[in-house]
């Protein structure tokens, strides 16, 4: 008798532990319309690397309100990717593209999936990395080494052209598109070293700059001059050169008297975040710097003491002149995004959701 | 969902409560041992142990139809197994929270290491060579062992089988073993006895699998099923083993082993990028010595001596590469020395003392390779007190390491003495409940990658500290002939954790930095017992639930993580099996349990995994004649078709069939 109750208690035990396998949880999800936003700024979060995490915020100017995982949201809940890389608002539309899901996805300014592309070659992902725009055109570089051309009316990769290794930043002036060739997965010897210039109309380059070593970064002032950021090997004294090239003559030159990590330009100033190797939040430089005049303003332009952890991205809002710096902490937990007045002190501080934000892109509908 | 959630919950905590097969140890055919009698065989009592020791043998193996190291261990309290999916993917144990590099594993009696990474994968090993798995937590009673044995938080023993080979010159058996995703692994074992002082030895097995298993993500609004690509994987290992056995001047063993493999890394799934080229190939070849000498009533010694070389090789295509691909190569080397002395003056009290000597190398063929050199000396001495009703167990490890580079800062000298105790206690005459309590002081040095990896490596990081606290009860008892043994215990358990190295980003360069602290709150129940229904038909029910409330102390302006539980800890855990042998067709059931847990540190929904139990069948039918023995299992693996990861986005198979046939002569 005693035996059959156990054995009986053991079977409905074990269902139960079949039951409760198949009790999963949904939790109840507020969808947050985004809709009403006319004038705000889009926070791109990478994500962590293989977490397919990468996510958008947005933070509406006139109520302050920061909905976080809205592409996630606005779409039933589709998952954006993994490594949010880049975004791009241009005309009625917005850009995303998702470095290691190999995606640009393309939306409308509430984030509604339009379409994708996938760019590949070879049977293998391209990985769109940077993205850029001009003339009803959209340039994304692509980490095998092209530059690609994307029609805004099909939507459809358009023309390519091979550019160095592992291209990063492309920006346009003076008619022509420049791709910073950081040869980044040569790591940790052997990078490139050089700047493609890419005439617009033919899409086919045109020059290559030598530049310093591991180039990543660039922004244009209003001259149409480029300043340019090479990591070299992280560690040597060429690391974080802040350079400029002139457009006229597409020469490169050092600026020796600052150092740049990550930089923003308001297309007359040059708002530059240098760390020297260490994790003391104090220990890092914000300078600005005079893009018209070539000399250094301020070597502090946070002016109200305020700290980040561990800056990820830069942006400036042209139209406030409102500065945008996303703290990414220890890249594990979710990421802050501080906004600061042109005057240097902060406006708001946000948790933008998810793990590693690294910049803030403005629209207005 | 979350009344229903608990309801089922205390439903399977019930059932853990009534059950575990790693207390089987005390048993013989249904009698109960006397506490003090020694067991002809080699299992260890868990009961008696000071610290909490779980056990599993080849029989138990056999009995539940455990299928690998991975599953056996998913069947111990206390442990997390960290499976990054398939046949290939990495397998390795953690301790009560502390991480996978503060549990070392061992080989016949001789630690597995790996400078570079500082954790073993223990799905390199067979599990068909083993007659023994136990998984001790803290210090073992065992004193007589090597120094290394005690550098560790816990170890995790892997034993293999020694041939019995009495009546007859030669034993042996063959299996082929067949399932879904394209399994098949056939394997050998061989054993000759030349004369009465030599015997020898040779295992040979051959596994592969296409490991292209489905699984389904949920991609917004549609379930999207896929099938892991990459995933293969083929392996090869031989081990031949000499035993010398020379009566009053000791006993020898030589090993050697080779262990080949290619695999497919296919990573971590990426959602809209199915691309997956990387592969990796590995060797590793050691030998290794043991020599043992009981000299005498009062002093026994032993000597054991590896080698051990590891080569690895990496390869991911794609035309991000500058040449189209990417190729990293490494090998480790180790050289080791080990020599113990047990002096036993009194019935009731010995003393040891261990002495190992050590030397690891690492290459690379990165264009800065620091091949650094690492010389250790453990120095153990500890001291035994064995009497009616209470053991006490008492060690102290002496540390020095000295290390050089080729190129680049080499880390500082390090030097520290590690102590640990531990008592079980006997209160009763007529009850047979102990009582233990333990404590234990560890460390784990930095690996090779934390030290000198290529910019990421730090030389000046210091060890991880680690102290653990353990207070258990074991009680051991039947019930009439029908229950002929029930074991139980249940460990309440404290472990901090200081100067835990990660990895900290600093602008685009990340630095690994001694920055974490954690602590680790938790409750271990086993619970096993031994049914006779009738005549020729036996129940076996086991079960084990942990409690861990394991939380990250590291205070931190950069985190947002302060006092939430740690990634891949789940707050209940639990396992189970329950066996039925009868006349005609041996049945078991077995589970493995996971609730909640988090990927990141970060304890928010968006990092919230859901609990999942994967639960086995298997079959399996032994006929006997003369001599010999065919032994048929058939095995049914996460019957529901669970779809469930133990590491986000490293999805585990769903259901799977397996079917063994094995012949003994």
């Amino acid at each position: 008798m005693k035996l059959k109750k156990l054995f009986l208690f053991l079977c409905v035990s074990s269902f139960l532990a079949v039951s409760f396998t198949s009790c999963s949880d949904d939790d109840p999800v507020v969808l947050e319309p985004i809709e009403t936003i006319r004038e705000g700024a889009y926070i791109l979060n990478s994500g962590g690397y293989g977490n397919n995490d990468a996510s958008i915020a947005a933070y509406d100017f006139a109520t302050k309100a920061v909905y976080t995982n809205v592409f996630w949201s606005q779409n039933k809940k589709k998952i954006l990717g993994d490594t949010g890389q880049d975004l791009l608002v241009y005309g009625s539309k917005v850009y995303t593209a998702v470095y290691n899901s190999n995606t640009i996805f393309i939306t409308d300014k509430n984030l509604k999936v339009i379409d994708s592309i996938k760019p590949m070659r070879n049977n293998q992902p391209s990985y769109p990395r940077y993205l850029a725009a001009s003339g009803g055109k959209v340039y994304v570089t692509l980490f095998d080494g092209y530059l690609a051309q994307i029609d805004t009316a099909t939507l459809k990769i358009e023309k390519q052209v091979q550019v160095g290794r592992n291209p990063e930043n492309v920006v346009y002036s003076n008619n022509k598109l420049y791709v910073a060739n950081s040869g980044g997965m040569a790591y940790p010897a052997n990078y490139d070293h050089t700047v493609s210039v890419v005439d617009v109309a033919t899409l086919t380059v045109s020059k290559s700059i030598q530049v310093v070593q591991n180039p990543r970064l660039m922004q244009t002032d209003n001259q149409g001059d480029i300043y340019l950021i090479s990591m070299s090997d992280y560690m040597a004294d060429d690391a974080y050169s802040l350079q400029r090239i002139d457009t006229k003559t597409d020469e490169s030159e050092v600026i020796p008297s600052v150092k740049a990590a990550f930089f923003a330009s308001s297309g007359t100033k040059l708002y530059i975040v240098y760390s020297t190797y260490g994790i003391d939040p104090k220990n890092i430089k914000y300078t600005t710097y005079d893009a018209i005049n070539e000399k250094v303003l301020s070597e502090q332009f946070i002016t109200d003491g305020t700290l980040i952890q561990n800056p990820n991205g830069i942006n400036v809002d042209p139209s406030t002149g409102n500065i945008y710096i996303a703290d990414a902490l220890d890249f594990k937990t979710t990421g802050n995004m501080y906004v600061l007045s042109s005057e240097g002190k902060l406006l708001k501080k946000f948790d933008t959701g998810s793990i590693g934000p690294v910049g803030a892109h403005f629209f207005k509908k | 969902m979350s009344h229903r959630f608990q309801l089922l919950l205390s439903g399977l905590l019930c059932f853990c409560m009534i059950s575990n097969a790693q207390y089987q140890s005390d048993t013989i055919s249904g009698q109960i041992l006397d506490e003090v009698q020694v067991v002809g065989h080699v299992k260890p009592s868990a009961s008696r142990s000071t610290v909490p020791l779980q056990v599993m043998d080849s029989k138990d193996i056999a009995r539940i139809g455990i299928r690998s190291i991975a599953d056996a261990v998913q069947h111990f309290s206390g442990v997390t197994v960290k499976d990054y999916g398939g046949l290939g993917g990495i397998k390795t144990v953690s301790i009560r929270s502390m991480g996978a590099t503060h549990t070392a594993v061992s080989y016949d009696g001789v630690t597995i290491s790996d400078a570079q990474t500082g954790q073993v994968d223990i799905g390199r090993f067979s599990l068909d060579n083993l007659s023994l798995i136990t998984l001790e937590i803290g210090q073992n009673d065992d004193i007589f062992q090597t120094a290394r044995m005690s550098a560790s938080a816990g170890a995790l023993n892997l034993k293999t089988e020694r041939p019995e080979l009495k009546d007859s010159r030669h034993t042996g058996s063959v299996q082929v073993k067949a399932g879904s995703f394209g399994f098949f692994n056939p394997s050998l074992k061989y054993a000759y006895k030349f004369n009465d002082a030599f015997s020898c030895s040779v295992f040979g097995n051959w596994q592969q699998t296409d490991g292209n298993y489905p699984f389904t993500w949920i991609d917004g609004d549609k379930k999207t099923t896929e099938k892991r690509i990459n995933s293969d994987l083929q392996s090869f290992n031989t081990e031949i083993n000499l035993y010398g056995n020379f009566k009053k001047k000791g006993n020898i063993n030589l090993k050697a082993y080779y262990y080949d493999s290619e695999r497919g890394l296919p990573g971590a799934v990426v959602v809209y990028n199915p691309y997956s080229a990387e592969r990796l190939w590995d060797k590793n070849f050691f030998t290794q010595f043991h020599y043992e000498n009981p000299l005498n009533k009062q002093f026994s010694v032993q000597a054991q001596a590896k080698y051990n070389y590891t080569y690895t090789r990496y390869i991911d295509v794609g035309d991000k590469y500058e040449h189209g691909k990417q190729e990293n190569r490494y090998s480790q080397k180790e050289y080791y020395a080990s020599g113990t002395l047990l002096y036993t003056p009194l019935e009731c009290l010995s003393f040891s003392l261990a002495e190992d000597l050590f030397v690891n190398t690492l290459w690379n063929n990165f264009p800065d390779c620091p091949s650094p050199e690492r010389w250790t000396s453990l120095t153990a001495l500890s001291v035994q007190y064995t009497g009616k009703r209470l053991t006490v167990t008492g060690n102290l490890l002496g540390t020095l390491i000295t290390e050089t580079v080729k190129n680049g800062e080499t880390s500082a000298d390090k030097k520290r003495l590690s102590p640990s105790v531990s008592a079980s206690y006997l209160p009763f005459d007529d009850i047979n409940l102990r009582v233990r309590a333990s404590y234990k002081n560890s460390f784990r040095v930095p690996s090779f990658n934390d030290l000198y990896y290529s910019r990421v490596g730090n030389p000046q990081l210091r060890p991880e500290r680690a102290s653990q606290y353990n207070l258990g009860l074991t009680w051991t008892g039947s019930m009439d002939g029908l229950v002929p043994i029930i074991m139980a215990s249940i460990d309440a358990y404290y472990n901090r954790v200081y100067d835990k190295i990660v990895a900290i980003p600093t602008l685009f360069v990340w630095k690994m930095m001694n920055m974490d602290e954690t602590e680790a709150k938790g409750l271990d129940v086993n619970l096993a017992g031994e049914i006779h229904i009738r005549k020729q038909w036996k129940m076996n029910v086991s079960a084990g639930y942990s409690y861990q409330k394991a939380i990250d102390l590291t205070q931190s302006e950069k985190t947002k993580s302060y006092k939430h539980q740690l990634p891949y800890v789940p707050e209940h855990s639990g396992s189970g099996a329950v066996t039925l042998e009868n006349p005609w067709v041996n049945f078991s059931y077995s589970f493995i349990f996971n609730g909640i847990r988090y990927s990141l540190p970060q304890n928010i929904p968006l990092n919230r995994m859901d609990g999942y139990c994967d639960q086995s069948l298997s079959l399996h039918k032994t006929f006997n004649w003369g001599k010999n023995s065919l032994r048929i299992q058939g095995d049914i693996q996460n019957i529901t078709d669970q779809s469930y990861e133990i590491v986000h986005w490293y999805p585990m198979p769903g259901r799977a069939y397996r079917l063994s046939v094995g012949l003994k002569f």
